[in-house]
């Protein structure tokens, strides 16, 4: 059997890249910097936020350096608080928050629901300029003084008592605001109106659904929080008060209306990892994924819950005892909903045909990690347990473990699994598996220790700390090196498979799902005709069957993962 | 228009237009009610009412500018949700206001 | 009798992007995009009118007494300009639904006077009210007729709670009370004068948008511009205008109506 497997010789060397697709219809610069094609921009985008991500990289890199002793041995205080500032704001605003939405989903939505293109191509590409925009002025702000008041800009440190450069990163990030509320406009309407004819709501994938919820934060969400960093703008600007208590102000207004946006933001970074996971995990485990409409309205449910409890942010800050216990509350019911999602994800792998893959691998990885964010997240919904946490390091791990551990290994696991879709090569599968695996290792040895610190009360934003916290510190810091590899690895395989990779045909993982019909990669204009959807999303049964019955033609490649599941399959079929 | 209709790039939606007499009519509604508005201010004190009376008049014209003049009643379901989407957030985010009324419920101990 | 004329024949023809399939999803989709932008409007301005709603009620007497001096004739004929440009921007939509150019232009150009005049008045208001050194800063000053004015102002509902009333109730017992009441409640009219301004210039800078779009799109149409031959533009600025007007039917009131509670 071995390597012949089914792969029509056509598919061999370039040749089946010469077709035209979207990435070779026209090489210059200009038809990359004027594109209106959902897939280019994608592209650029994936490069802008990876860039972002290298910079809050480094930053990382250089906090963890300093805590590895409690002295000013490689930073000044000063320069302490700008690096954990520029690593906060950089991460969150021009990673996170961009980083599934602007790469995979403007790249599949479209594919996804059959369209053409998005409803709107221009505004989409005006989304990745003032994105672009916004982020030199951020990286402008941080080479020129940096700005120091931590990622949350909280009054009226940003308005009086700061010296650094509290306007122009303000405005970065408002600009920043702006492009994803173009980004989920876009979604929305798309989704809306574009699907193809046949594609009820109900069929959709969840991906699509994913998208959708984390577009209705974007728009909701945005809007309040571009305000608020406006008004701190001006105040330093104009001498105005709105926040400042020496003219009345509440402080706290400020952190109402900043977590109003920014609790919603922590879905808008974990939603679509949840939407990856789940397509992730369905096409797999080659199961429907289990209770589709709950995994649906759940996203739904968290994209609404989550404007109900940004209070929780502000237990010990001086909120009413009174909002203090509905907030709490509240904050505990958001946890159903996601608990929804991950049974229902063990429920699809459990009795699955489960194909090993790295993309699974991440996945897999997410849910561990996002239960255990998860979790620990009721530690600090609740009243009494948050007086002692709060401001520790226990808040810094927790939401290291929903944001990276979370929102990173969806990305990472996203990416790997549609590569081969949008560079039409695979990657390596061997050296994939490992950077699951080291980063996953890296970041529990990073982030678990952190847990620790911060129940023993080590508050979070100092590099000295006292004698018995150097231990823990060190390991955190030892762990993040280990991490910062897996980090890079990906770097290099994946450059390596643009060149050297094997093709990958229109669907390598026997996928379900309108995007796996097309070419790899996609044509301009997506689809020839526009596809008319007759089956619910994942009707994986005949691909499930016929693997348990040893046919494996469905894949056409021979990918070295597969061609084991290929040759002993049939075997293990045998002896049942 | 109809010498286009040949060309096959151009086409005509299906859609409903108001007469004009129904916008000239809201005009000069929405100019009716703010002078409402402005003379009780001036010379009519109701004490904790007034803004009550100011708060409605305002709804009653944003609400016949939102539906007739912009148009959400003649179009689609879809867009009504989205017209309304915005309003009813707003309120959301207004309940806000719900810390600050029960800050001074409780009593907390000098020194706090 | 219905409220409607003009079905589908007498209306002026569209072109279809290349990312649609149909007219009628083209055009939704556009109506559908400009309400999700105005979402977020609603949502960036509200937050100025939640915080507005909270200060007022934290500080009612102050806040009375600085809105007593915004000049009230220039709001009114500013409200009186805005509904009246709304009323022209519908009609300009009409007359570029039904293909007729020059009636939309000169509903178009009613407009875009609405719009400058709007700004003429309330450039005159700011620049009475800097001379008043009404703007917040260091060199905010008030001057008052009557000083009794000034008693009651910390009556606030919040006075355990706000941070500056706890600065307020320190300072009343102390044996400098009087000045730094005095102080304190001028500090509350600077931010009932910072949120006036700052609401009135964001509204001003969304007209001041909206007047560039207009001119754009009066010239557009003045030459037959084929990016102009849909409506759609023009509807969907339609939709974007009303939405200043809107902003303003409760800022005025807000601002400078409401007064005695
Ligand atoms: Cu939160």
């Amino acid at each position: 059997m071995s390597s012949i497997l089914l792969r029509p010789d056509n598919l061999h060397g370039d040749t089946v890249l010469d077709e035209p697709n979207y990435l070779n219809w026209k090489s210059t610069v200009a038809s990359w910097l004027l594109t209106k094609d959902h897939k280019r921009i994608a592209v650029m985008y994936f490069f802008s936020i990876s860039f972002m991500f290298l910079i809050g990289g480094i930053a990382a890199s250089g906090i963890r350096l300093a805590l590895v002793r409690p002295h000013d041995t490689f930073f000044s205080s000063e320069t302490y608080d700008k690096m954990f500032s520029a690593h906060g704001i950089i991460m969150v605003f021009f990673f996170l928050v961009p980083s599934i939405p602007a790469t995979l989903g403007n790249f599949l939505v479209p594919l996804m629901i059959g369209a053409k293109d998005l409803a709107f191509p221009r505004l989409n590409l005006l989304s990745w300029y003032v994105y672009i925009v916004a982020s030199a002025i951020m990286l402008g702000a941080v080479a020129f003084g940096g700005i120091d008041t931590g990622w949350t800009f909280y009054e009226p440190y940003s308005s009086i008592y700061s010296n650094s450069n509290v306007v122009a990163v303000t405005f970065a990030v408002f600009l920043a605001g702006f492009a994803s509320i173009m980004t989920g406009m876009n979604f929305i309407v798309t989704i809306h109106k574009m699907r193809a004819p046949g594609l009820t709501w109900f069929r959709l994938p969840l991906f699509i659904w994913g998208m959708y919820a984390t577009s209705l934060i974007m728009v909701l969400g945005t809007p309040v929080v571009a305000i608020t960093l406006l008004l701190v703008t001006l105040q330093r600007m104009f001498g105005l008060c709105i926040f400042d208590p020496s003219c009345g102000g509440d402080p706290l207004l400020f952190e109402h209306l900043f977590w109003f946006y920014s609790h919603p933001a922590v879905y808008i970074m974990v939603l679509p990892s949840m939407a990856v996971v789940s397509e992730v995990i369905a096409c797999f485990s080659r199961k429907r994924i289990f209770g589709y409409e709950f995994v649906a309205f759940s996203s739904m449910a968290i994209a609404l819950l989550g404007f109900f409890v940004w209070g929780h942010h502000m237990f010990v800050t001086g909120e009413s005892m009174y909002a203090g216990m509905v907030f709490s509350l509240l904050s505990f019911l958001i946890a159903v909903p996601s608990a929804i999602k991950v049974f229902n994800w063990s429920a699809t792998l459990y009795k699955g045909n489960v194909w090993l893959s790295a993309p699974l691998i991440f996945a897999i990885g997410f849910i561990l990690l996002f239960t255990i964010g998860g979790l620990t997240g009721l530690f600090l919904a609740s009243l009494a347990v948050d007086v002692h946490l709060n401001m520790t390091y226990f808040v810094v791990a927790h939401f290291h473990y929903v944001m990276v551990g979370g929102a990173i290994f969806g990305f990472m696991a996203g990416m790997h699994f549609w590569w081969p879709k949008i560079t039409g090569r695979l990657y390596p599968e061997g050296w994939a598996i490992v950077t699951a695996v080291v980063m996953f290792l890296g970041f529990n040895f990073t982030f678990f220790p952190q847990f620790i610190l911060g129940f023993l009360g080590m508050p979070r934003r100092y590099h000295y700390y006292a004698p018995p916290y150097q231990f823990w510190n060190d390991m955190s810091s030892a762990g993040a090196t280990i991490m910062a590899i897996g980090f890079m690895l990906p770097l290099f395989y994946w450059a390596w498979s643009l060149k050297y990779g094997e093709i990958a045909g229109p669907n390598p993982w026997g996928a379900k799902g309108l995007e796996w019909t097309v070419p790899s990669p996609p044509p301009s204009h997506n689809f020839d005709e526009i596809p008319l959807v007759t089956e619910e999303a994942y009707d994986y049964k005949a691909i499930h069957a016929a693997e348990i019955a040893g046919d494996y033609s469905h894949l056409q490649f021979d990918h070295p993962f597969a061609e084991a599941k290929h040759s002993d399959k049939p075997t293990n079929f045998e002896e049942h | 228009m109809t010498d286009h209709s040949h060309d096959d790039d151009l086409k005509h939606a299906d859609h409903a237009m108001p007469k004009p007499i129904i916008y000239t009519a809201t005009w000069i509604m929405l100019l009716g009610l703010l002078f409402v508005n402005y003379l009780q201010s001036q010379y009519l004190d109701l004490g904790a009412f007034n803004i009550v009376i100011a708060l409605v008049i305002c709804l009653i014209q944003a609400s016949a500018v939102v539906l007739i003049m912009m148009g959400v009643n003649f179009h689609s379901t879809l867009v009504k949700f989205w017209a309304l989407v915005g309003f009813v957030w707003l309120m959301l985010l207004f309940t806000t206001l719900g810390d600050y009324i029960t800050r001074h419920w409780i009593h907390l101990p000098q020194g706090w | 009798m219905s409220i409607f004329e003009l079905q589908r024949e007498g209306f002026a023809s569209q072109r279809l992007a290349h990312q649609f399939e149909e007219i009628n999803q083209q055009n939704e989709c556009y109506i559908v995009g400009m309400w999700t932008f105005l979402v977020t409007e609603i949502m960036f301005f509200g937050a100025l009118f939640l915080i507005l709603s909270l200060y007022r009620m934290a500080y009612p007497a102050s806040f009375e007494q600085a809105h007593a001096v915004l000049l009230v004739s220039f709001g009114l004929t500013n409200a009186v300009i805005l509904i009246s440009g709304s009323y022209f921007m519908t009609m300009c939509v009409r007359a570029k639904m039904l293909g007729d150019y020059r009636m939309t232009q000169l509903w178009l150009g009613l407009t875009l006077l609405c719009a400058c005049g709007f700004l003429v008045v309330k450039s005159f208001e700011y620049a009475s009210e800097f001379k008043d050194h009404h703007f917040p800063g260091p060199s905010f000053h008030w001057e008052t007729t009557t000083p009794g004015a000034y008693t009651g102002s910390y009556s606030s509902q919040f006075s355990t709670t706000m941070p500056a009333n706890a600065v307020n109730s320190a300072a009343v017992s102390s044996t400098y009370s009087a000045p730094v009441t005095q102080n304190l409640n001028m500090h509350k009219r600077q931010l009932f004068f910072s949120l006036y301004f700052i609401m009135t210039g964001l509204h001003a800078v969304h007209v001041i948008i909206g007047i560039l779009i207009m001119g754009t799109l009066f010239f557009l149409i003045r030459y037959r511009h084929p990016s102009v031959d849909d409506y759609m533009p023009v509807e969907l600025t339609g939709l974007y205008w009303h939405f200043v007007d809107i902003v303003w039917i409760f800022l005025f009131p807000l601002l400078y109506l409401i007064g005695k509670q």
